[in-house]
């Protein structure tokens, strides 16, 4: 929207300087740019004509100062263009790569669980803190390269416990699954997690579409997800998962070598029908030998 | 805590063409405004590319109108009318308080350094939430609308039910243009907290005629009057 017509964002107030390199991302407040300061680096700053929408975010982030999940942010400031006044936060830039792009490696089942249970971590602590994150989409979720660790970059979305949600994907949203009101509790934060997780376990965000309940089992089944884990989805969508940290829980108890298990069952049993058959055709034989 | 008074009446335009009938929607806004009411709009776009002399009267409309504008594809509409919903609250309380701030101290809020608005944005946002709302939402039901008004209607009653979620009392109506038998306007459904009732109103809409916009805008405005009236008198 913005970009192109100017390239450096000057501080109305504490008079930084900063010079746009490129856009990175367009939120549903704003849009954030990969932009360089001579002492604080690569940087990334997030621009909006909402003075509320931007005051509110980096207070947000700042709440969860010392967390590692959070990006560093440094400054609050305004930007005056053209008679139109802009407000924006600074933040550290985070090197990587969104989950969406990491899914394209076609992980394996175990290490996708592993990382969507540190995600789960990280939203409980979000959530103990009295918030819901109500956009936990691939986008917003970044695998930091340097450090190895899972962080979230987009923190508007964040509302009380109990009030409205603000920002949603609709693939993300109970509601539009019809599956219970659009209010930040702790159960549509459990919903939300789940259908990350299904697309997570589906390899695709497309493959998942918004249907029913029966729909998800059919993508699970398709998808070869253990039968234990694909009840636990569903149970998760319906409500009946109290909270992320049930839900982690849960996830723990799952026996991800379930499917195996059940393969090396049937080869036993497989090869006990084989000997069984074997020795009944030697059996009558003898008794044909012995006519 | 003392009961809030104070109300917030707002409209807002949904909208894929430009009008062509009646009196001028920009001087109808502008009429809005200096009665206390916000006009916004959201253009929905078509893959046919659109004129942009429809953009710049819907950017003329909120300007006057003191409210925002937004764009968005049919399948977006849902969450791009909720979201409006609540922005353009938010906006008129942010201009209100602005206001009171100015006549206070002498200067308003992005006249304030920005680490210290925290405690305003927080109060902003909390009574947004608290405060009453009368809301019209104006439906554009012309010819070209046709394909895109089933989608348009559940949109609407997603965001009647998202509004029971305030905290604050919302009463919706909805007027659609143009009417039936050559009326430029039609009063679906007046002021109600019922789904039920504005459901009943939105069956009844179907997609034919050209766009008045102006005198939609006009119509809004004497069904905030005709419901406002009678209670503001009793304060007095």
């Amino acid at each position: 929207m913005y970009n192109r017509k100017f390239d450096t964002v000057k501080g109305k107030w504490y008079k930084n300087e900063y010079r746009i390199l490129k856009l990175l991302g367009k939120g549903g407040i704003g849009e954030i740019y990969l932009a360089t300061h001579e002492k604080r680096g690569l940087v990334a700053l997030k621009l909006s004509k909402s003075m509320l929408s931007i005051t509110r975010e980096y207070d947000t982030i700042k709440k969860y100062k010392g967390k590692g999940f959070a990006p560093i942010v440094y400054e609050l400031d305004d930007w005056q263009c053209n008679g139109e006044t802009y407000h924006f936060f600074v933040m550290e830039y985070i090197k990587g790569y969104n989950l969406a792009e990491a899914m394209k490696k076609h992980m394996p089942l175990e290490l996708k669980i592993r990382i969507f249970m540190i995600i789960l971590r990280i939203i409980e602590d979000i959530n103990e803190t009295g918030l819901i994150y109500s956009d936990i989409k691939h986008e917003n979720i970044m695998v930091d390269y340097n450090n190895m660790v899972i962080r979230l970059v987009d923190f508007g979305s964040l509302v009380p416990i109990g009030e409205n949600i603000k920002e949603y994907t609709p693939l993300y949203d109970r509601c539009s699954w019809g599956l219970g009101p659009r209010v930040a509790d702790l159960t549509y934060q459990v919903f939300s997690a789940a259908i990350l997780l299904m697309t997570l376990l589906a390899d695709s965000v497309s493959l998942v579409g918004i249907g029913s309940i029966s729909s998800v089992l059919k993508t699970l089944e398709k998808n070869n997800v253990p039968k234990s884990l694909s009840n636990l989805i569903c149970k998760a969508l319906k409500g009946q998962i109290k909270s992320c940290h049930v839900f982690l829980e849960k996830l723990k108890d799952i026996d991800l070598n379930e499917k195996k298990k059940t393969c090396r069952l049937n080869i036993a049993l497989d090869a006990i029908i084989a000997s069984l058959l074997f020795l009944l055709v030697a059996v009558l034989i003898k008794i044909r030998h012995l006519n | 805590m003392e009961k809030e008074t104070g109300i917030i009446k707002q409209m807002i335009i949904i909208t894929d063409g430009k009008s062509n009938i009646g009196i001028n929607p920009v001087e109808a806004a502008a009429k809005a405004k200096a009665a206390g009411i916000t006009v916004s709009a959201i253009g929905i776009i078509d893959n046919e590319c659109k004129g942009e002399e429809d953009i710049m009267e819907v950017e003329a409309i909120t300007k006057a109108g003191g409210g925002l504008a937004d764009y968005c594809y049919i399948q977006d509409l849902g969450m791009t009318l909720q979201v409006m919903t609540q922005k353009t609250v938010n906006h008129t309380l942010e201009c209100i308080v602005s206001k009171q701030l100015k006549s206070i101290i002498g200067k308003d809020i992005t006249n304030m350094e920005p680490q210290s608005r925290m405690k305003i944005v927080e109060f902003i946002e909390n009574y947004g939430d608290r405060v009453d709302l009368l809301y019209v939402i104006l439906l554009d039901t012309s010819k070209s609308m046709a394909n895109k008004l089933d989608t348009a209607k559940k949109c609407i009653i997603d965001l009647m039910e998202a509004l029971k979620n305030r905290k604050g009392v919302t009463k919706l109506a909805l007027i659609s243009y143009p009417g039936e038998n050559g009326n430029y306007i039609n009063t679906a459904c007046d002021f109600t907290t019922d789904t039920d009732v504005l459901k009943e109103g939105l069956n009844l809409l179907r997609a034919r005629g050209g766009t008045p916009t102006g005198p939609a805008i006009e119509a809004a405005m004497n069904l905030i009057f005709e419901y406002d009236a009678p209670a503001s008198l009793r304060y007095v």
